[in-house]
């Protein structure tokens, strides 16, 4: 109540304030530039000016910021702006107050405030956010260098320990390409219209793995990367809520509590030549996708070969920040009005939800398959959600939800394995696209 | 559309599967070349004359992580501690 009061006495003071100011200037005009001027003729007077050099009367002076205010553009029909506004307030909120992603949500929300910012030009030729998008996102440097962080910070023992549950990233890409069957079928709904270039940029959610989103998106859906960046991070953040779920409604309780054996262990040389392998299997098979597997390969085995700790450390730390950094308000740049607010947004955002469960899914469902198979070494299926790329996030649900059914049953080597096989297996998934669609 | 749409879903799910497999192949390999040939990397030893700093050999540790998993046991049969 008091709060109430506090505000209002402080808005009265601001408007006999602006007021006040308002009749001073009108009072002085009429002294400087002479009486009878009304505010229309002057602004008519200033409009086909570009700078205000040849002097300036108080009132035309006042028109001109009254014009170029952001108040002024909102009310001149750019309403969608201030809607973005607030999308960036919410997705800061997010990141901030909710804990979802916030080293990608944090610089994207802010980014969004900056580029719906009227006649600041913060997305133009020689604005912050148009130099770092040419600079970063145009050329894909940036989500190559966030992958060579990644593949530093990457430790794949777990996966070569256990190389089977490199099945399960290969199943959980179906929330890839079951998706784009979705997107497909969303045309038929008024107001979607995707082209199956579109479609495929927007079923890459289903990876659940932001570079590899921004990279296809960036090439085949440039308008909705935005978008689709936001709703592969968002969605990725909120594993832990849309992963268990379905991993409940497909698993039985007796698979649930299925204990996997001990991994065998890892040499150091395997760990080294790991990176090289993939690299060269991704040469032979898929070479559109090397850009996105070699900056992987680089990173881990800068990491694994021990010679070069400095740049290991490096790329673990500051290349990954700045990355971070620049990647997300590169990202927010694409959140303008004219591009976020219309009905594909919505129809992005639903079937990213439907990506993830679709991805899940073909996890679970995959270890059962493979369960039914070779029942003599069983997995249990809860680690085939953790096939999905969003590490360690994936990984860790799938821990916990073991844990739930047997506190003795710790599932998070296995279920980390499948994780990096997920990373591979989005990057190939990714790499399908660009091949077929380049 | 529909029709491209699925071509692109089975050319994809299968490109996917065919590199995975492939990895998992040279893995599997690896794994086993590695298994007979190089004898696995050797864990520091501590100097002569001082306890292991690793946990499991000082046998304080190693009968307190006994007794916790007795108790785990018990609790789960019900039985109380």
């Amino acid at each position: 109540m008091r709060r109430t009061w506090i505000g209002r006495r402080w808005g009265l003071g601001v408007c006999v304030a602006l007021a006040l100011v308002a009749g001073l200037a009108l009072a002085v005009d009429g002294d400087v530039a002479g009486a009878g001027a009304s505010t229309v003729e002057a602004v008519t007077a200033t409009a086909g000016a570009s700078a205000l050099d040849e002097g300036v009367s108080l009132r035309e002076g006042m028109d001109r910021i009254a014009q170029t205010t952001g108040l002024a553009a909102f009310l001149d029909g750019q309403w969608g702006a201030a809607i973005m506004l607030g999308i960036g307030l919410l997705l800061l909120y997010l990141g901030v107050g909710k804990d979802f992603e916030p080293l990608l949500l944090v610089p994207i929300g802010f980014g969004c405030l900056l580029v719906n910012a009227p006649f600041a030009g913060m997305a133009s030729e020689h604005g912050l956010l148009g130099i770092i998008y040419n600079a970063g996102i145009e050329n894909d440097l940036l989500p190559l260098l966030i992958f060579m962080g990644i593949g530093a910070m990457s430790d794949f023992s777990p996966l070569l320990g256990s190389p089977r549950v490199v099945l399960l990233g290969a199943a959980a890409q179906f929330g890839v390409f079951g998706t784009l069957l979705g997107v497909v079928a969303l045309n038929n709904l008024p107001g979607f219209d995707f082209s199956l270039k579109e479609a495929s940029a927007i079923a890459i959610i289903g990876a659940a793995d932001g570079p590899t989103s921004i990279v296809v998106g960036r090439r085949f859906a440039p308008d909705m990367m935005g978008s689709i960046a936001v709703a592969a991070y968002s969605y990725m953040a909120l594993v832990p809520l849309i992963q268990p779920p379905i991993m409940r409604l497909l698993t039985t309780p007796r698979e649930r509590l299925i204990r996997m054996g001990q991994e065998r262990e890892v040499t150091r040389l395997e760990r080294l030549l790991f990176p090289i392998l993939i690299l060269l299997v991704c040469i032979v098979f898929l070479p559109a996708a090397v850009p996105l597997m070699g900056s992987l390969a680089l990173g881990n085995f800068i990491r694994e070969c021990g010679a070069v700790e400095r740049l290991s450390n490096a790329m673990q730390n500051e290349i990954m920040n700045v990355a971070t950094i620049l990647l997300g308000l590169g990202v927010g740049m694409q959140l303008e009005a004219t591009k976020f607010l219309r009905p594909a947004t919505l129809g992005i955002i639903g079937i990213g939800l439907m990506a993830f469960a679709l991805g899940t899914a073909g996890g679970v469902i995959f270890a059962k398959v493979m369960n039914w198979i070779s029942p003599r070494n069983p997995i249990n299926p809860l680690i085939g959600s953790a096939g999905v790329s969003a590490f360690p996030m994936a990984a860790r649900v799938s821990t916990r939800l073991a844990l739930e059914y047997d506190p003795q049953n710790v599932l998070l080597m296995h279920a980390m394995g499948a994780n990096v096989a997920g990373q591979i297996g989005s990057i190939v998934a990714g790499g399908v696209i660009l091949a077929l669609f380049s | 559309m529909l029709k491209d749409a699925t071509i692109v879903m089975m050319l994809g799910m299968g490109t996917v599967f065919l590199v995975l497999v492939s990895l998992l192949g040279l893995m599997t390999l690896g794994g086993r070349l590695a298994h007979r040939y190089i004898k696995p990397d050797a864990k520091p030893q501590p100097p002569a004359g001082q306890p292991a700093a690793d946990g499991a050999a000082s046998p304080d540790v190693a009968v307190a992580i006994a007794a916790v998993w007795e108790r785990n046991g018990r609790q789960e049969k019900g039985t109380g501690a």
